[in-house]
């Protein structure tokens, strides 16, 4: 009698497994077919079949946009689009095969970067997230395209390649090591450095200072001792079990679930620092990559990036909550900023005549009434094409010294 | 009945091997305690099966992860090592460099920016960090530090050790441009070349900055989204040092006998030449030397002596060295040989800065006995000899600082 009892439980839960099972997945299926989704990734996981009989591995790793890097801490994983809502639209933004974030032709860069330069005229860009484009609405709004499709109208005739080598989170730390390791090898001509709010917002979320720290770093000392622990982690596996793509769409629910409950403390939660080695870091980092231009006789344009909080013309509702979102916070940026400000002056005067130039653009949108900010420097596609011209209207005298110098126009 | 004895027999053998195989552990390192202070420390906490000892687990590597070098060494660590001819211990002090002798000194003087001392920071890898020297006394920046106190006895020289094992130039630049440029030496010697020689042999499609000892690869990254619990790595922690059981050593130490276990690689089979090693190795000396020249440091690059390299009359130890990883001295020596036409270039194009690039791969020519312990590694012999090459050819050069800074009055 106790046999049968048993063996009615276990068919009557594998039942009930196996229904949920099929259940899940038919749901996800005809959800999916209703509002097809704008991510590649879901539309070939539910391709695919069911994750019973379907290894989705590879799927799971090309998920997680960011790749380790033993130098940079981490890197844009190539040919992974990210996608970003924002109040006006949803942005996508596409890494190509060679790392960086094109400017609308995904095979531009790889194709161009295996050949010789021959009469090419190279332009790196260099930043945060801001660069990246995390506030356009797609690869061709970002600040490095808008200042490509300048450079193609006032000179036609000039065969320009415009590397966007922005990385979300990026330090200036990070963003030097990536220049002196692996892009002066792509011989630019001139790089656009945009910096400020990451160094200054970082800084101030520390505590105690730690020298070129970055919060967004994908692997610490810690995540590095826990994975050389053999113990099976419950909480770390339950957690891969509901990250996208998820095997069931019941487990999708879960993650829902889960992510309404309260979290622990975020950084936008805790209190600023202010941190003074944050600007003698920041001048280390600028520096060197200024010296480096200048013994290469490379053009530079060192941007301290506008931000909200500063110097914003008629700042919206929905600007006004992000700014209210940070609280006293704002506060010590601003004092990070003000040093930046006063370094940017500083290095404008060292480096005058050495083809690198400094310029605070913190005021560009001093007179803007519409809408610009989707957080605190990410900029929608006006904003980012309004900046494109400042760019160029900035370093237009020397790079039209330059292209003549070079033979590219007369 | 005949289940629940089998039951109680299996538990009370479990349980002999368990307190057995402890207190041979603890018998045998009475009889011979180790020189290993994580060892010491695990045997002090008692039973591993009351006592956490993942922190002991995770320090036995020695290095710290770092986002941007990888890794760097461990502070307060001492790195037993046992090879055919001696046993040594090098150990880490608080500040995270090996010191010379003094545990002491490095925190002390780095403590005091006011401090009126000559301080040289020495760079390298394992051979400058002491992987073949008997103890911290004995390694190239020690012997170099005791040299010169000697020749200019009124001056307070500081040297440091801010070598890391297996570390390639690019790490060594890096190191230098973030973290110890703030130290504001007087000097920086850089000894350098060997291991972007042999790593670069090891690597058949040439893929930049790669180095041959990371502890985290991008591989291992993925893994670790990886949910399914993998009873290999799993098994693989629990027989790991320090181990948790005597007999889970012993079973250690019997997985190392089987193909696929925890065994050291033996030599490769094919050895590689990139060009491009070159071009890298240059763009660092470059990038060190762009610093350096920005800050009036003085500095000293010496291509260091590897086995293999020039003729020099070789002991019969290494000899066999040489012959049991011949076709990697060669393909090293191929890069080892672009290095030295790196370094001629160099000091040419730096020919009226502060800044000295000189060739050391001569630097035991004619002399008889061992100095090398592998085809990097100097032995005490081999430290000491380097550091007074160093001393003889970079020693006009720091004299002349010593004096424009006012120390040979």
């Amino acid at each position: 009698m106790k046999g049968k009892t048993v063996l009615f439980l276990a068919i009557t839960w594998g039942l009930l497994f196996a229904l949920v099972e099929a259940g899940s997945w038919m749901v996800l299926k005809f959800s999916i077919s209703r509002h097809p989704s704008d991510n590649p990734l879901v539309n070939e996981y539910v391709a695919r079949g069911a994750p019973l009989f379907t290894d989705n591995d590879d799927l799971r790793v090309r998920s997680q946009g960011f790749a380790f890097h033993p130098y940079l801490g981490y890197r844009q994983a190539p040919g992974y689009t990210t996608l970003r809502p924002h109040r006006e639209y949803t942005g996508h933004v596409e890494v190509d095969a060679a790392g960086f974030v094109h400017t609308g032709d995904r095979e531009r860069n790889p194709t161009a970067l295996a050949k010789p330069k021959g009469q090419s005229y190279r332009v790196v860009f260099l930043g945060g997230s801001t660069m990246f484009g995390l506030g356009a609405s797609s690869n061709q709004t970002t600040i490095p395209a808008d200042f490509e499709r300048l450079l193609r109208q006032t000179w036609p005739g000039v065969d320009f390649l415009v590397l966007n080598a922005g990385a979300q989170g990026y330090v200036s730390t990070q963003e030097r090591i990536a220049y002196e390791l692996y892009l002066d090898a792509v011989d630019p001509d001139l790089v656009v450095a945009m910096d400020g709010v990451n160094d200054a917002m970082v800084a101030g979320d520390l505590a105690t200072w730690k020298p070129h720290f970055n919060a967004v770093n994908i692997l610490d000392e810690a995540a590095f001792v826990r994975l050389h622990q053999p113990s099976v982690n419950f909480a770390d596996t339950m957690r891969d079990l509901v990250q996208f793509p998820e095997p069931l769409a019941s487990l999708a629910l879960l993650r829902r679930i889960l992510s309404h409950l309260p979290a622990a403390a975020g950084p936008h939660d805790l209190t600023a620092t202010y941190h003074p080695e944050a600007v003698t870091q920041l001048r280390d980092n600028l520096d060197a990559l200024a010296r480096q231009l200048g013994s290469e006789r490379r053009l530079g344009l060192f941007v301290l990036q506008p931000y909200l909080g500063y110097a914003k013309g008629g700042v919206t509702d929905e600007e006004r909550a992000i700014i209210a979102g940070y609280g006293d916070r704002i506060d010590v940026y601003n004092r990070h900023f003000a040093d930046f400000t006063a370094l940017y002056d500083d290095l404008g005067r060292q480096f005058a005549g050495q083809g690198s130039q400094f310029v605070d653009m913190r005021s560009l949108f001093a007179t803007a009434d519409r809408f610009i900010y989707h957080s605190l420097a990410h900029y929608n596609d006006g904003g980012d094409d309004v900046l494109a011209q400042a760019m160029l209207d900035r370093i237009k005298p020397a790079l039209t010294a330059d292209l003549k110098a070079k033979g590219l126009v007369q | 009945m005949t289940a629940w004895r089998m039951l109680a027999g299996i538990l009370v053998l479990a349980c002999g091997v368990e307190a057995g195989s402890w207190l041979a552990l603890k018998v045998w390192f009475m009889v011979s305690p180790s020189d290993n202070p994580s060892v010491v420390e695990y045997m002090h906490r008692g039973h591993p099966l009351l006592t956490n000892n993942e922190d002991l687990r995770a320090t036995g590597l020695g290095v710290l992860f770092d986002p941007y070098v990888g890794f760097r060494l461990l502070p307060s660590h001492a790195e037993p090592r046992i090879n055919p001819q001696f046993r040594s211990v090098i150990e880490t002090d608080s500040a995270g460099f090996v010191h010379n002798g003094d545990r002491d000194v490095n925190p002390r003087l780095l403590a005091d920016p006011t401090a009126k001392i000559y301080r040289i920071l020495v760079l390298g890898s394992s051979a400058v960090y002491g992987s073949a020297a008997t103890t911290n006394a004995a390694t190239i920046p020690a012997r170099l530090e005791a040299r010169m106190k000697t020749r200019w006895p009124q001056v307070p020289i500081h040297v440091i050790n801010a070598a890391v094992p297996a570390y390639i130039s690019t790490q060594e630049r890096l190191l230098y441009e973030l973290y110890l440029r703030r130290i504001k030496p007087d000097a920086v010697i850089e000894v350098t070349g060997n291991v972007d020689a042999q790593h670069n042999a090891l690597i058949q499609t040439w893929t930049p900055h790669w180095q041959d000892g990371f502890v985290f690869t991008e591989e291992r990254y993925l893994d670790s989204f990886r949910p399914a619990a993998s009873a290999r790595h799993f098994l693989a922690g629990l027989v790991e040092f320090p181990e948790p059981l005597y007999s889970l050593a012993v079973l250690h130490r019997l997985m190392a006998r089987f193909a696929g276990g925890p065994a050291i690689a033996g030599p490769q089979r094919a050895y590689f030449y990139h060009p491009e090693a070159a071009v890298q190795f240059s763009d660092n000396m470059e990038g060190l030397a762009r610093v350096l020249i920005a800050d009036g440091t003085l500095g000293l690059f010496a291509l260091q002596p590897h086995l293999g390299g020039k003729h020099a009359e070789l002991g019969e130890f290494e000899r066999d060295v040489l012959a049991h990883d011949r076709g990697w001295a060669e393909a090293t020596q191929r890069h080892q040989s672009d290095f030295e036409a790196v370094f001629r270039a160099l000091a040419v194009r730096h020919a009226k800065d502060r800044l000295a690039f000189i060739d050391f791969s001569d630097a035991f020519d004619g002399v008889p006995g061992q100095t090398f312990e592998n085809l990097s590694h100097t032995t005490d012999d081999g430290n000491d000899l380097l550091a007074q090459r160093l001393l003889e050819r970079f020693g006009p050069i720091l004299e002349a600082d010593l004096a424009a800074k006012g120390w040979l009055k």
